[in-house]
């Protein structure tokens, strides 16, 4: 019989978790808190009662994870009452509230989140709590802190296809809409000032690339370091996708380990000890995630590129699952949503599996490849991460890029290049333009050959294949099925070398 | 993963070679003595960007969006930061809107406009921009012409008066009107002008014979009148237009009156940008 470690109980409640977290998301039934308290009583009194016996314990705490996990997203669910913004859908209101993020400027329309405070109701301001979606003509522009009188209809988001965008909108707390809004500015500057300051430093980074660079490059270049997507052509951002790298425009867990290796390289290669240069990477770091703004999405590529770092420092690739669990784990705590409805998660999460689990597999079969320009190192990533993040590509997209491998095999190589001359750049580029905008010709080089590459590839007609889409249980199936080659692989591996 | 460092810092250090060089050999590349006058797809609205033999880049008009910024960067070469001139024609907003964006990520040296008052937000930002980057600016006004070099210049045709100040009922009553000339070739640039402006140059006599004629209004049925087109004469005529326009753009009887004097007929929801090279005696579409 197996041994109940105590790793293993460890890993058994975090997994409880997460799946209570997934039940509660994928069937949508309301469990009565009564019954939640009840359970989650029960499972601590008899782990209190009989922890020394390991399976009861296991058993206990699995319920009590479990619990945890559906009490976890019910909390996360909104009370629609007088009190909540989304109660006035489909209603004409009048609102006043700060802008509570960074405007996301498109290239015909701007997005603005507004946090609202009060709603005019029969000629008096009442409170309400919420957040509306807004979206604006280009000009007049509003910035993060305005403080905002808006009159419109306010609409619910609804699925636009086959997109599901209410959820999407729905994991940023966001539950109502409004179109070209009538908009006047109360008062500017109303929000917290450091990240107001931090905006602005932003800011000055996207202008000096903006400056140096033309449209489409500097468009990818933001997105790849600031996390902007402002100015990249659809028709290019089409490309990406159907080049399957779509990754390369967003600061993605892949893209924060290659730069987090680099610094690690380059600090130990300065003088500095290992340890030294694993905690100075995670300031450098830290720095970075502040300067472009605490995305949610570079926090968690942040995490994520730590973690592996983590495990490199410690040697321990093939034990890190347990670390990328609790990353999770700790993220779902957070945001319990991001679990059904981000996609950016699960293939954040896909890829770093894919690479702890197969890389190593991997590398044996590609051992004979060379390593110039990080050849072996990036298709044994590219293709390790993307045995994981496959079957949810091919889920929520339905089309599968035949030629990905072989564009992210080109493409990638050059990504932390870009990275670094770019980021240097840019970092000159706020003393002197003039420098800058030198310095930026081999990015733009580099640039525009990536560009190359995705559109050439993009219009080939059998660059991907339009495939029937896969059903939610079909692709847990193809998971399982995925881990239980792996673990198939490896016994049979350790059974040779025993 | 391991880096190696020594041979990252060799690829880097090549890198910076290999683009030096390329941009050496752009850069002491003889400049072709063409004259570039492109239109530039930006969907429904305007714009166009002149480039000259002499190395000059003027830029008229953004169109409603963004889009602009694209183009320019497909268009203008990646090393080259600066526009000399960029011209509003009037202030609407399928006109203004991209050009914000253009100021906020080239050196723009000097603006033309026809200083009419308008209260539209993009209006009032583009102003704003321009007096917070102190560019200089000029007010167009028919008989000004603007020197590109020995054979090669700029002419306005209208606005007649100064418009300084002066608020329009419409708006397209102030689109500026141009000719530019390059040796024997001509080129008639129209903004928005509606059939009155046309009627009033007809009046005025003015020499409207061209060779390439930029159609007003994105070929709407208030301009481009069978009287003017018969003046103006041109072998090639470009509309501006995009896509499924709500507008119903280009008009029939444009498009009839065009097919009357044998115009070329070039569009930009067919073609997308619309590249035209002159070299003075004679103009060709640029694949």
């Amino acid at each position: 019989m197996m041994q109940l470690t105590k790793n293993k109980i460890f890993v058994l409640s975090l997994i409880c978790f997460i799946v209570g977290i997934a039940g509660r998301s994928w069937i949508e039934f309301d469990f009565n808190w009564l019954i939640i308290y009840i359970f989650i009583l029960t499972s601590v009194t008899t782990i209190f009662l009989f922890y020394k016996n390991k399976t009861v314990l296991a058993i206990g705490l699995s319920i009590l994870f479990l619990f945890l996990g559906i009490a976890r997203y019910q909390l996360s669910l909104p009370k629609i009452d007088k009190q909540n913004l989304a109660f006035y859908n489909n209603q004409e209101v009048v609102l006043e509230g700060i802008v509570c993020q960074e405007s996301d400027i498109r290239q015909s329309n701007a997005k603005i989140n507004l946090q609202v405070e009060k709603i005019l109701i029969d000629e008096n301001w009442q409170e309400v709590k919420g957040k509306v979606l807004i979206t604006t003509f280009l000009y007049p522009e509003y910035n993060y802190g305005d403080r905002l009188e808006i009159k419109g209809k306010l609409q619910p988001p609804e699925q636009i296809e086959d997109f599901k965008y209410d959820r999407y909108l729905a994991r940023f707390n966001i539950y109502s809409l409004m179109y070209y809004p009538r908009i006047k500015v109360i008062q500017a500057n109303q929000g917290n000032k450091i990240y107001a300051g931090i905006l602005n430093f932003k800011n000055k980074f996207k202008k000096v690339i903006d400056l140096s660079l033309p449209g489409e490059q500097a468009g990818i270049f933001g997105a790849m370091t600031l996390g902007s997507r402002r100015g990249v052509s659809e028709n290019l951002v089409q490309n990406f996708s159907l080049t399957g790298t779509s990754h390369v425009m967003a600061i993605s867990g892949l893209h924060i380990t290659i730069i987090v290796t680099i610094l690690m390289g380059l600090l130990i290669g300065l003088g500095l000890k290992r340890s030294q240069a694993f905690y100075g990477v995670i300031i450098i770091l830290f720095l970075y995630v502040v300067m472009i703004g605490f995305p949610a999405s570079a926090m968690r590529a942040s995490l994520m590129g730590l973690m592996v770092l983590w495990a490199m420092k410690e040697g321990r690739l093939n034990q890190s699952t347990n670390a990328l669990l609790i990353v999770a784990c700790v993220l779902l705590l957070i945001n319990p949503k991001l679990l059904r409805d981000d996609l950016g998660f699960k293939l954040s999460f896909g890829a770093v599996l894919g690479i702890i689990l197969v890389a190593p597999l991997l590398e044996k079969v590609f051992h004979k490849l060379p390593e110039t320009l990080g050849l072996k190192s990036s298709i044994t990533m590219t293709l390790s991460a993307q045995v994981f993040t496959l079957p949810l590509i091919v889920l929520s997209f339905g089309n599968l890029s035949v030629i990905s491998p072989i564009a992210n095999v080109l493409i990638l190589p050059v990504v932390p290049l870009i990275m670094m001359l770019g980021l240097g750049a840019s970092l000159i580029g706020l003393i002197s333009l003039k420098i800058a905008q030198i310095l930026f010709w081999p990015v733009w080089l580099l640039l525009t050959y990536i560009i190359k590459i995705v559109t050439w590839f993009g219009e080939l007609n059998f660059s991907s294949l339009k495939i029937e889409r896969l059903s939610d249980g079909l692709v847990i199936v193809l998971y399982l099925v995925l881990i239980w080659v792996i673990w198939e692989f490896k016994r049979a591996k350790n059974k040779c070398r025993g | 993963m391991q880096i190696n460092f020594k041979k990252l810092y060799k690829i880097i250090g090549g890198l910076i070679l290999v683009a030096g060089i390329l941009i050496g050999i752009i850069v002491a590349q003889p400049r072709d003595k063409y004259l570039d006058v492109t239109a530039l797809d930006i969907g429904q609205g305007d714009a166009i960007l002149i480039q000259t033999p002499y190395g000059q880049d003027i830029l008229i008009d953004g169109g409603p969006d963004n889009k602009v910024i694209t183009r320019l960067g497909e268009n203008m070469p990646f090393y080259d930061r600066q526009i000399d001139l960029m011209i509003l024609t009037h202030p609407d907003g399928d006109h203004v809107t991209g050009l914000i964006e253009v100021l906020r990520r080239y050196q723009i040296d000097q603006i033309l406009y026809t200083g009419v008052i308008h209260f539209s937000p993009a209006y009032q930002t583009w102003l704003d921009e321009i007096k917070n980057n102190q560019i200089e600016s000029k007010i167009a006004q028919a008989g000004q012409i603007i020197d590109l070099g020995p054979d090669l210049s700029l002419e306005i045709l209208y606005p007649e008066q100064n418009f300084n100040g002066l608020e329009m009922e419409d708006c397209n009553m102030s689109s500026i009107m141009a000719m530019l000339v390059y040796k024997d070739v001509k080129f008639l640039l129209t903004g928005d002008a509606p059939i009155e402006i046309e009627e009033q140059l007809l009046q005025q006599e003015v020499d409207l014979k061209s060779d390439v004629l930029k159609i007003g209004h994105h070929g709407s049925k208030g301009s481009t009148s069978l009287e003017f087109v018969q003046k103006v004469m041109p072998t090639c005529a470009v509309i501006s237009v995009g896509k499924d326009n709500s507008f119903g753009h280009p008009n029939l009887r444009v498009l009839s009156n065009l097919e009357k004097v044998n115009a070329q007929i070039l569009r930009t929801d067919e073609m997308g940008d619309i590249k035209l090279r002159s070299d003075g005696q004679e103009v060709w579409v640029v694949e």
